[in-house]
């Protein structure tokens, strides 16, 4: 049973399976979500005929996928990326939108170069602080005094 | 001939010291902002407009121009050194072009756009000038329907790019479409897909999906790993390294024609044509190419083709805002703007009523791409050098631009969330090997699909016959359909295209 399950799992886990899957979903999705707009007809298009059109054709793309994709003998292995490396991007980018306004440019930039360079194993403590000096230098050089964009450069009391 | 008379006119116009230097200074400006991304043309158009309001017209327009191809030209600059698209038409440049920088080829990728552009332009400018008249009145005659079967053509050749199957890119530009929809809809007021959230009520703004699936994605996956990336790129740079080789340019020459006529002729057409010829040329070249598996990992075509058609269609897009005052996109309305602001009535009559304001417009497109030309090549190697910093310095600035960028176009916060999002789609796409360039397209073509979809079955009366009826409507689905029969062809004859 256990076999089984495994070269099931070897059949679907492939990259062709997945992503019909995944049209086959969003279709779904995107069909129900036409209809509680309305469809209409043909000569007076309610707001959902458009995305139900374009859902029910993902969805045949989607099952098409999935035949092709348990036909095929041979599949290549996902290629996952880290997860240190999504985790810290997403935070990194994170700290920077919620520093930008409440404390401004720099602590903003600062905060996310710091955060984001612990993605990369084996960083130094001095090239990773000097970097981000560089780069809040660069940022408010270039976009602030430069381009006159009104960001806050940094806002004390935060 | 006549056409020698009006060249005349616009290299006297062009050519005169003031023109010269705000050409200049706009190409130069362009470049800079469209290498940064996120900010784009738009943003600096508008910034700069009030400047020129005390410049004579055609030195206004020239500048402004300069700024639109300029910031082509670094979108582009930006698409191969970071994978990371400046404009949207851009994105196609990536396909091919990233693989070229990280082969070590940066350079010579570089080379050949700055090259491609400005043969691209010069080309588009003798078309143009020989065929401007009957293509503006072929333009005319598009209706809702011929526009509407026009962008299948554009998707479907956008499903082809995807490096593996096309099916997949189908389903990504599906994906585009909806995701287009999200927003308000223009013709019933009601909200779609906003799930109660009063910021979606604009959409998705192309900037943010663009940066999250090109930009985060590419530095998510390509960080933590124990990999090669600060290695590989210390290689030395040496003039020669920097140039390409005979046999790029020898390659070369067919896509810069075919990629120049590509977009001489979208860029007329009003509306849509400016996104789509970029992704049409590069399905040309995969379509006639000798060994189409090249392409995606570094083809030679797969650069300048598209860099030509992007600039002939900069170059030809002002047909039909000059002549017919319908602008192309947004920076076409901008300058639209400009003119009137000048006291000048946009129509058919421009070109007669002010015939140096126009082909002094026409020929300064050519100069400023000299200008392009003469400017980069010392800073090529600049550009490169951007590659030799180590990956590990590099990436937390690609994440700099990417937050600012996208923060500074609406001094939004939800933008930088918005960006993370799509950075997260952009990932899993790469983790199921599903190309983003297509759903881009979708992205850009879908409310305007709907739009003359709906015009189209209005006019007709709810009778689907008249995307056949119409010559020009069934001439590109007869092309649709080729170009499917030749996917599937393609498919059957090696199994392992899926």
């Amino acid at each position: 049973m256990r076999r089984r399950l495994a070269r099931l799992g070897k059949r679907i886990g492939n990259d062709i399976v997945l992503s019909g899957g995944a049209g086959i979903l969003i279709g779904l999705f995107a069909i129900r979500e036409g209809y509680s707009y309305g469809i209409g007809s043909a000569s007076r298009m309610a707001p959902g005929y458009f995305p139900a059109i374009v859902g029910g054709f993902m969805i045949l793309l989607g099952i098409a996928l999935i035949l092709i994709g348990l036909y095929r003998e041979q599949h290549s292995r996902l290629a996952l990326p880290a997860l240190r490396s999504i985790l810290t991007v997403l935070l990194a980018m994170a700290a920077f939108g919620l520093l930008i306004e409440s404390a401004g440019l720099v602590p903003a930039t600062v905060a996310m170069t710091l955060i984001s360079s612990t993605a990369e194993p084996g960083r130094r403590l001095v090239p990773t602080l000097l970097l981000a000096a560089a780069l809040t230098v660069f940022a408010v050089s270039v976009f602030v005094l430069g381009l006159n964009l009104p960001i806050t450069v940094i806002r004390w009391p935060f | 001939m006549e056409m020698i008379n009006h060249l005349a006119l616009g290299f006297e116009v062009a050519l005169s010291m003031q023109a010269l230097f705000y050409c200049f200074v706009g190409v130069s400006l362009g470049m800079f902002i469209g290498v940064l991304p996120g900010i784009g043309p738009l943003a600096t158009i508008s910034m700069l407009l009030p400047i020129t309001y005390y410049l004579p017209a055609s030195v206004a327009l020239i500048m402004l121009a300069g700024i639109y191809y300029g910031a082509q030209y670094g979108g582009s600059i930006a698409s191969i050194l970071l994978n990371l698209p400046g404009t949207a038409s851009a994105s196609v440049i990536c396909l091919d072009g990233y693989p070229m920088a990280k082969e070590g080829r940066a350079g010579v990728a570089i080379f050949l756009t700055t090259l491609a552009s400005f043969v691209g332009s010069m080309i588009a400018i003798f078309i143009l000038a020989v065929f401007a008249p009957p293509l503006s009145r072929l333009a005319l005659n598009f209706g809702a329907a011929d526009y509407f079967s026009m962008m299948v053509v554009g998707l479907v050749a956008a499903a082809t790019l995807a490096h593996g199957s096309a099916l997949k890119g189908l389903v990504m530009v599906c994906l585009g479409l909806l995701l287009s929809l999200v927003g308000i809809d223009l013709n019933t007021g009601i909200e779609r897909f906003t799930f109660g959230s009063l910021r979606l009520w604009d959409g998705f703004s192309v900037m943010a999906i663009a940066m999250g699936l090109f930009g985060v994605a590419e530095v998510v996956m390509n960080t933590g790993r124990k990999s090669d990336r600060d290695g590989t790129v210390a290689m030395k740079i040496t003039w020669r390294s920097l140039l390409p080789t005979l046999n790029d340019l020898l390659t070369s020459i067919r896509p810069i024609l075919r990629g120049a006529g590509v977009g001489t002729v979208f860029g007329i057409l009003p509306g849509t044509g400016v996104s789509i010829a970029a992704f049409v040329a590069y399905a040309l070249e995969k379509r006639v190419a000798r060994d189409p598996k090249r392409f995606g990992a570094g083809a030679v075509e797969g650069v300048t083709a598209p860099e030509a058609a992007n600039n002939a269609t900069a170059q030809s897009a002002f047909i039909p805002t000059l002549t017919l005052g319908i602008p192309g996109d947004a920076v076409m309305a901008l300058m639209l703007g400009a003119m009137i602001l000048h006291g000048i009535e946009p129509g058919p009559q421009v070109v007669s009523s002010h015939p140096d304001l126009f082909w002094g417009l026409v020929v300064s497109f050519w100069i400023g791409n000299l200008i392009l030309v003469l400017l980069n090549l010392p800073l090529i190697g600049i550009w490169v050098r951007i590659l030799t910093i180590p990956y590990r310095y590099l990436y937390p600035a690609v994440l700099l631009f990417i937050c600012i960028g996208i923060y500074s176009v609406n001094n939004n916060v939800f933008d930088v969330f918005l960006v993370m999002a799509f950075g997260v789609l952009g990932v899993g796409m790469r983790v199921l090997r599903l190309e983003p360039a297509p759903l881009l397209l979708g992205f850009i073509l879908g409310t305007m699909l709907e739009e003359n979809l709906r015009r189209a079955l209005i006019l007709s009366g709810g009778d689907f016959d008249i995307f056949v009826i119409r010559p020009i409507s069934a001439g590109f689905l007869v092309l649709v359909v080729l170009l499917v029969l030749l996917m599937v062809r393609t498919a059957f004859k090696e199994r392992k295209a899926w």
